[in-house]
């Protein structure tokens, strides 16, 4: 199928708006033209609603060509700004926007459209019974779903059929709610923005007036130095700090690691609010439930750097790195303490585990006489 | 392991892989994959690689290691260390053992020592010593018929989930007997090889049924035939027997409503321990979550056992582990000095229980008891020259 333009003037972020617009045959000379004023003060309008509460960007889908258009020229003011904190929190407000309007979508061939143009993801949809209407590969659903760390996104409490899991639209559309930020968010730091007629220019310069500051580093935060860390958790750190999309191994790390070394939940969640997961309260919850607070309550351990680098996540330093096998050698004037949670204090002393993370339950028997512990 | 037995067990692992070395098949991609194995007595030699079947085969007969291993997963380079290495994808695996199965038979032919005042006896290992009341106690399992035949029954049922649940075509997986007391399953070419670790415990979460949440069947109605855990769940209890310890009613409808409306929740948690026990697969969670592991090569022989890892992808159903999993068959034989062994069944022959006695024996059955670690081979007759001739290779080589 192809997008009609009442579905391009939703997903503006579609490559198919571009086309749409080159066809349209504007260009950046034209928007000093009195005819698009309505385009401008719309993509003015998604920014502010962006900076003064990053949930929600409105969606003006009655006026087709205006809302297609004034996506790219907000991305270009939010550019132009220089603020890169202004970027992250845009990326966010439009990755919003668009969720709500994918919940609330009628079309489930829109939706199939979407999945398999911008993710390269093959749908089904069907009407079977009382089962959830799409179905997406099991592998594709795993990748994505191991960073929700509630039960009810586990695998085995979802219905599995034919290698696919079968999801209602609300829990379909969550699932890709990071990866539309983060796309939104390239565009916005690939895209070169050109000389800016005069009448942009002075929106910029509103824009820049009124932008909240950037937040506290995510190190003053922690109250650490940046040298302190191995530079895998480094790393995480600064991604976050730019507003980048942690992968999923980075922020267990991260999390699992602030908590080893004795950082609170309160200061982990602390860190995240202009990142990925829009609701603090969902972050708090992930990061309880590494702890141990949560759910299964098991008390996740730091990654060792093999499974680290297996999942492209190590960034050896050279000469600290190198007799370590677990981020918790790493040489620093901070020693793993022991984890601190919400007052209870509990420590784990000596070497951190090399352990793959989580760790089952039941260990590996060996064969032949063995010791076993009761 | 004394240095005769020891010498007698590489003599037979060298001359299965002199004379059926043919049988182990390349993997796919075999150099982009990482090998290991571990000489008698010697500790494993990870990270080496070989670039075709041939090269490997003449180490095998050279080296007779006691175990050899290859990776399942692919690397750029497999022969650096682990973070160098460059993971690219690797097939998924399983394994099913008896011991995880915790059957009843285990009391019966299981056997503990104590350490303290080296107590040995057949059962279960107890909390503390009867005889010095000590508690360092070791344990040493073995499977019989019924584990063994326990262990197929879960890779059968580990087949259906990965046929209707994942989409997995029979065509795309390997079964084989590991050698010791259970199964391997491989597949190959499918979804999930890409997926990370934490990907998989998802995977191994789901056939184990850990997680599980007791009411997830309550938002929509459950239906016999829906596919995975909700259609098992109701199957499970649409086939309960007329009389049973959970429903009153006997239709299926019926128990639903039960179930859903009267109740509580500690009998709808009681409910759920069940169905998922019945129905999950019992598979050793840490073998499908671990990417950096090795694993025993199919037609090698297991060092705890001297059977072979053999495929039976096409034969589970009739495949026998106690005949069709026998290294070298012939009438060769062996005196061994046994120190406890439970009644065993081998080459369609049951020998035992032994205790503190020597016995002969045929040369395969005895090479599973001193591999298993619970006797040692006695230089007479066959086994001295066999030993003569293992010593005189290695005073020449030593030389
Ligand atoms: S070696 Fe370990 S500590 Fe160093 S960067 Fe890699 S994973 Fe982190
Ligand atoms: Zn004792
Ligand atoms: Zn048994």
């Amino acid at each position: 199928m192809q997008f009609g333009s009442d579905d391009l003037a939703k997903y503006t972020f579609l490559p198919q708006a571009g086309d749409f617009i080159r066809l349209q045959g504007v260009s950046i000379s034209d928007l000093a033209n009195q005819d698009y004023i309505k385009v401008i003060q719309r993509a003015e309008e998604r920014v502010l609603q962006a900076i003064k509460d990053s949930k929600n960007v409105s969606s003006r889908i009655d006026e087709r060509v205006v809302e297609i258009l004034s996506f790219p020229v907000a991305l270009m003011l939010v550019k132009s700004t220089k603020l890169d904190h202004l970027m992250g929190r845009y990326a966010l407000a439009e990755a919003i926007r668009v969720e709500t309007l994918l919940k609330q979508e009628k079309n489930p061939k829109v939706i199939e459209e979407l999945f398999r143009s911008s993710l390269g993801l093959e749908l089904e949809h069907s009407l079977q019974g009382t089962l959830p209407e799409f179905r997406i590969p099991i592998s594709e659903y795993v990748k994505r779903s191991v960073q929700f760390h509630r039960d009810e996104w586990k695998l085995v409490n979802k219905v599995a059929g034919g290698g696919r899991v079968f999801l209602a639209q609300d829990d379909l559309i969550r699932l890709i709610r990071e990866e539309i930020r983060s796309m939104i968010l390239q565009r916005l730091k690939d895209i070169k923005v050109p000389k800016l007629p005069e009448n942009l220019e002075q929106v910029v310069k509103r824009l820049i007036a009124i932008a909240p500051p950037p937040p506290r580093s995510a190190y003053t935060i922690i109250n650490v130095r940046p040298e302190d860390y191995p530079p895998c958790v480094r790393h995480s750190l600064d991604m976050l700090e730019k507003g980048e999309n942690v992968p999923h191994y980075g922020r267990f790390l991260m999390a699992t690691y602030l908590l080893s070394v004795g950082k609170t939940v309160d200061d982990i969640v602390a860190l995240f609010p202009k990142a990925p997961d829009f609701k603090q309260s969902v972050t708090r919850y992930q990061v309880e439930h590494l702890a141990g607070l949560k759910g299964g309550r098991t008390r996740y351990r730091v990654p060792s750097c093999s499974t680290l680098a297996t999942n492209n996540f190590c960034f050896r330093d050279p000469v600290k790195c190198n007799v370590i096998t677990s981020p918790l050698q790493y040489p620093s004037k901070i020693s793993p303490i022991g984890m601190r949670v919400s007052g209870k204090e509990e420590t784990r002393r000596g070497p951190a585990s090399t352990k793959a993370s989580p760790e089952p339950k039941e260990r590996r028997k060996k064969r032949g006489w063995m010791k076993t512990q009761r | 392991m004394d240095e005769n037995s020891t010498l007698i067990l590489k003599r037979y692992f060298k001359e299965y892989y002199f004379h059926y070395g043919e049988r182990i098949k390349a993997p796919s991609e075999i150099a982009s994959r990482e090998f290991g194995y571990f000489p008698f007595g010697g500790a494993m030699i990870r990270h080496i690689s070989f670039k075709d079947i041939g090269t490997f085969r003449a180490a095998l007969v050279r080296e007779a290691p006691a175990g050899a291993y290859c990776s399942n997963s692919l690397y750029n380079d497999p022969t650096a260390e682990m973070h160098l290495k460059g993971w690219k994808s690797a097939e998924l695996i399983f394994d099913i053992d008896a011991d995880g199965l915790k059957l009843p038979c285990k009391k019966v032919h299981d056997v503990w020592l104590c350490k303290g005042g080296g107590k040995k006896e057949f059962g279960l290992r107890p909390e503390t010593c009867p005889n010095c009341k000590g508690n360092r106690i070791l344990e040493l399992t073995w499977a019989c018929p019924d584990c063994l035949e326990g262990t197929k029954k879960e890779t059968m049922k580990l087949l259906e989930f990965l046929e209707f649940d994942f989409g997995i075509s029979s065509s795309q997986v390997r079964v084989y007997f590991s050698g010791n007391a259970g199964y391997h399953i491989s597949v190959e070419k499918s979804q999930y090889e890409t997926l990370d670790s934490h990907g998989r415990a998802e995977i191994a979460d789901y056939l184990t049924g850990r997680g599980i949440m007791p009411n997830f069947f309550n938002s929509t109605r459950l239906l016999p035939n829906d596919p995975g855990w909700r259609g098992r769940v109701a199957r499970f209890i649409r086939d309960l027997p007329e009389v049973n310890t959970l429903f009153k009613s006997t239709t299926f409808e019926k128990r639903l409503s039960e179930l859903i409306s009267d109740f509580s929740k500690k009998q709808v948690e009681n409910f759920m321990t069940r169905a998922v026990s019945e129905n999950s697969v019992k598979i050793d969670a840490m073998v499908t979550t671990d990417i950096h592991r090795i694993f025993r090569m199919p037609e090698t022989l297991n060092n705890k056992t001297g059977l072979v890892k053999r495929e039976c992808s096409d034969n589970l159903n009739s495949f026998d582990p106690t005949t069709d999993a026998i290294a070298i068959k012939d009438d060769s034989k062996a005196e061994v000095m046994v120190d406890i062994v439970p009644k065993i069944e081998i080459g369609g022959s049951s020998y035992g229980p032994f205790r503190s006695e020597t016995i002969e024996l045929p040369l395969y059955v005895g090479v599973y008891i001193v591999s298993r670690g619970a006797g040692k081979f006695v230089i007479t007759g066959q086994n001295s020259a066999l030993v003569q001739k293992e010593a005189q290779q290695k005073v020449r080589s030593d030389n």
